[in-house]
């Protein structure tokens, strides 16, 4: 980059902010999906929105792309920025800028942890309900830009369903209010589009994020069962018997075994080949009647053993464990690559006797666990991104599951986005004509592709090859 | 004159389209007509798609409570095939029988079962359009979870036949629910109780009615139970005052200016979700407006549109 651009970025966020050391800029090169990496040459680090606002201007100008980036624990390499880019760090922007108690909504900054609202909130009995696994670390930012998931989205819904409104910024520094706090049905849902369109479109500044009720009671199960293909038949079963869980995940006993060996340890039940967790929430009758309704169908499925959260302490070990397991598999190798795919729930064991197909041909070990109650799949490989052919053969497993998942009318991502990771698979879901239509779309709010260039799309602009695979030495 | 074209298939629709209709007319899709003057008091389109005539029900999946549909399927006819499955649609809305799917989710109005389900747009999983110059387009799929690409779905929804014709939809569906119990409140602050998040419905007179599944007891010592006929009735008669107000829910008379009454409107809605909250600062027309055009110019470069009803009906 030229020194003129630099000195102009560094007299805005300051000559701390821009980071341009090798060593430093080598932290950011990639997110949490380490196959693809690329170093930036500098990363702003501006402290305030309007420092944001002048760093885009001046990168617009410049014709630089730029690449707004949150705690980087994305699993899709959705923020990285292609050789001579710039990524925006938006960790300092970490305010609550406003709370609507009555209203049932807060602003806040797109660096707040995703966690940290809720945890200031508690008193109030509201929280924030979208719960990605990363949500001790992950900001509202970047859950915003990839739509994130989490388990407890099966009733409460995903990201989308919680951003009321969103102030963004748009890739030539104008500023934008795009939603209300009372937003009419019919009006164009500029922020329904911003969500999930992982930062290309415009970078949210301050983000109105609904509210929701803390449950007045939930309640635990878990049912052990002998394979992962009887626990995933469980979850239709208690579906169609109208009952509506707010989460329905499930582990197997590889993953159970590594999170009862880690500091996440829950007290899961090793011995069995997979557990499916399932919670109701609601009003105390509720709950009390949902929970013997589940326990039934648990059996009637031949569970191994059922058990109820004894506890509240009990109940967020068993979360703690569940949300921890992503971590403790990760620390077991050098690299790991958590693959996202969707099928209707009701194929699920199609999909999951697929995935041991897959894994018995490589030879290959896949960990699952996973949202099971939305059919989003997330098998867990475990390498050493130094080895080349073996990293070659977690992506081609990679690719068949999501062939697969296509194949079953299902998704690339049920939550993790399309990144670099799986541009190149697109076309296999969407037809040339709706890709092209998006590119288009695109292109209406981000006319010089300027912001994450290319990112999500497969057209080849900012396509995988720009970026080094598999984690190896950038140049 | 306005001529009213009313295609039996996809195909012929598209056709249609692809001979340039959109250089020759000002075409608006109206579904099955139910609401076109309360939806565009001010276009004045000289054709007019009726989608009436495409009434499919491709499937339900009973087990992933999903199922696929065409756009000028009924809400009534839906329901008829869902509720012996156990199943109905998450949105309550007026014109069950004679409005459309398609007009229900492209312009959409407050779902009253938007405290259970979320809003319109939520039930949507995926769709077909066709665009002006006759182009199909596919978003979304079938399954709940989905972030591939860009959600030109939501993108679509609720425009109004603006940017895009629905031809298809593929939607979730919800579990009847077992147990329906109806009570009115006066008491703002009551709803405010976690478990009335379960359903909600606005109202035109001084209470709330309140719709909740499943509970044993009153949610709420200020609630106060109502009859399920009496309710029923209300219910009939509120949808019944949706569907016939040309001015959108408007409570108050008489109607004066579109777009002020709509924000009463609004204002009433959110005064009975979050009692203390003064109207919200409203939506930015312009800002909608300007990108409605160059989001319509993205859609077919070649300059054909369907006719813009701007929401002030410019």
């Amino acid at each position: 980059m030229d020194t003129t651009t630099l000195k102009a970025l560094a007299a805005v966020v300051g000559d701390t902010r821009v980071l341009t050391d090798a060593r430093d800029v080598a932290l950011f090169r990639s997110d949490a999906l380490t196959l693809f990496s690329c170093k930036p040459s500098a990363v702003l680090e501006p402290g305030s929105q309007e420092e944001v606002i002048e760093c885009v201007k001046i990168l617009h100008r410049a014709g630089i792309p730029f690449t707004a980036r949150g705690a980087g624990t994305g699993l899709c390499a959705g923020a990285l920025v292609p050789a001579g880019g710039v990524l925006i760090s938006l960790m300092r922007l970490n305010e609550i800028i406003d709370f609507d108690e009555d209203a049932r909504y807060a602003v806040v900054e797109p660096g707040v942890i995703n966690a940290e609202l809720s945890k200031m909130l508690a008193e109030s009995g509201l929280y924030y309900a979208p719960d990605p696994s990363s949500q001790l670390e992950c900001t509202l930012g970047g859950n915003l830009a990839e739509n994130a998931g989490g388990p407890h989205c099966c009733l409460h819904g995903m990201t989308a369903q919680h951003i009321l409104f969103a102030e963004v910024v748009l890739a030539d520094g104008t500023v934008e209010m795009w939603g209300s706090p009372t937003a009419a049905e019919d009006d164009l849902d500029l922020r329904g589009f911003l969500v999930g369109s992982e930062g290309s479109l415009a970078i949210a500044l301050k983000i109105g994020v609904r509210l929701t009720p803390l449950p007045e009671t939930a309640q635990t199960l878990l049912g052990a069962y002998p394979t992962m293909v009887e626990a995933c038949a469980t979850t239709a079963d208690i579906v169609a018997n109208g009952i509506r869980p707010v989460a329905m995940e499930t582990m197997d006993q590889r993953t159970m075994q590594v999170v009862e060996n880690s500091i996440y340890a829950a007290g899961l039940p090793v011995e069995a080949g997979a557990v499916l967790i399932v919670e109701v929430e609601g009003t105390p009758e509720q709950v009390e009647q949902e929970a013997l309704e589940v326990e039934a169908i648990l059996h009637r499925h031949q569970a191994l053993k059922v058990e109820h959260a004894r506890t509240p302490e009990h109940r967020a070990a068993i979360w703690a464990g569940r949300k921890g397991a992503g971590r403790a598999i990760r620390a077991l190798s050098p690299d790991s690559y958590v693959m996202d795919g969707v099928v209707p729930r009701s194929r699920l064991v199609e999909v999951m006797e697929f995935v041991a197909e897959v894994e018995a041909d490589t030879g290959l070990e896949i960990a699952n666990f996973f949202h099971a109650g939305d059919g989003n799949i997330h098998p867990h490989f475990c390498y050493d991104a130094n080895d080349k052919v073996l990293t070659r053969r977690v992506e081609q497993a990679g690719e068949r599951i999501l062939r697969k998942c296509l194949e079953l009318d299902g998704s690339l991502s049920g939550e993790h986005g399309i990144g670099v990771e799986k541009e190149a698979l697109l076309h296999e879901q969407f037809t040339s004509e709706t890709i092209a239509l998006m590119d288009r779309l695109r292109l209406v709010f981000n006319p010089d592709d300027l912001l994450n260039p290319g990112r999500g799309l497969p057209l080849g602009k900012g396509c995988a090859e720009a970026f080094h695979r598999h984690g190896g030495a950038p140049a | 004159m306005t001529e009213t074209i009313r295609p039996e298939s996809a195909k012929e629709l598209q056709d249609y389209l692809k001979s340039g209709a959109a250089h020759r007319h000002s075409l608006l899709a109206v579904g099955n007509q139910s609401r076109i003057r309360r939806h565009s008091p001010s276009a004045h389109p000289t054709a007019l798609l009726s989608m009436a005539e495409m009434a499919s029900i491709h499937w339900i999946d009973a087990e992933d409570q999903t199922c696929e549909v065409d756009a000028g399927v009924s809400p009534a006819m839906l329901d008829t095939a869902l509720h012996p499955l156990g199943l109905c649609l998450g949105v309550d809305a007026p014109h069950a029988s004679s409005g459309t799917l398609g007009g229900l989710f492209m312009a959409p109005d407050m779902s009253l079962l938007h405290g259970a389900y979320g809003g319109t747009r939520e039930q949507v999983l995926g769709a077909t359009w066709l665009l002006a110059d006759g182009t199909e387009i596919k978003t979304g799929g079938r399954v709940v979870k989905n972030v591939a690409g860009y959600d030109v779905t939501r993108l679509f929804l609720g425009s109004r036949g603006r940017l895009a014709i629905c031809t298809r939809l593929s939607l979730r569906l919800r579990p009847l629910p077992r147990l329906e119990k109806w009570w009115t409140t006066t008491d703002p602050l009551a709803l405010k109780a976690p478990c009335i998040r379960l359903a909600f419905s606005p109202q035109c007179d001084e209470r709330a009615w309140v719709q909740t599944f499943a509970i044993q007891d009153a949610p709420h010592p200020s609630f106060t139970a109502v009859d399920p006929i009496i309710a029923k009735e209300r219910k009939a008669m509120t949808l019944e005052h949706f569907a016939t107000n040309p001015l959108r829910h408007a409570h108050v008379s008489p109607p004066c200016d579109w777009r002020q009454n709509a924000w009463e409107l609004t204002a009433h809605q959110e005064c009975l979700q979050a009692p203390s909250t003064a109207a919200g600062q409203g939506v930015p027309h312009r800002v909608e407006n300007r990108w409605l055009n160059s989001i319509a110019a993205a859609c077919c470069p070649n300059g054909e549109r369907f006719l813009a009803v701007n929401r002030d009906g410019a």
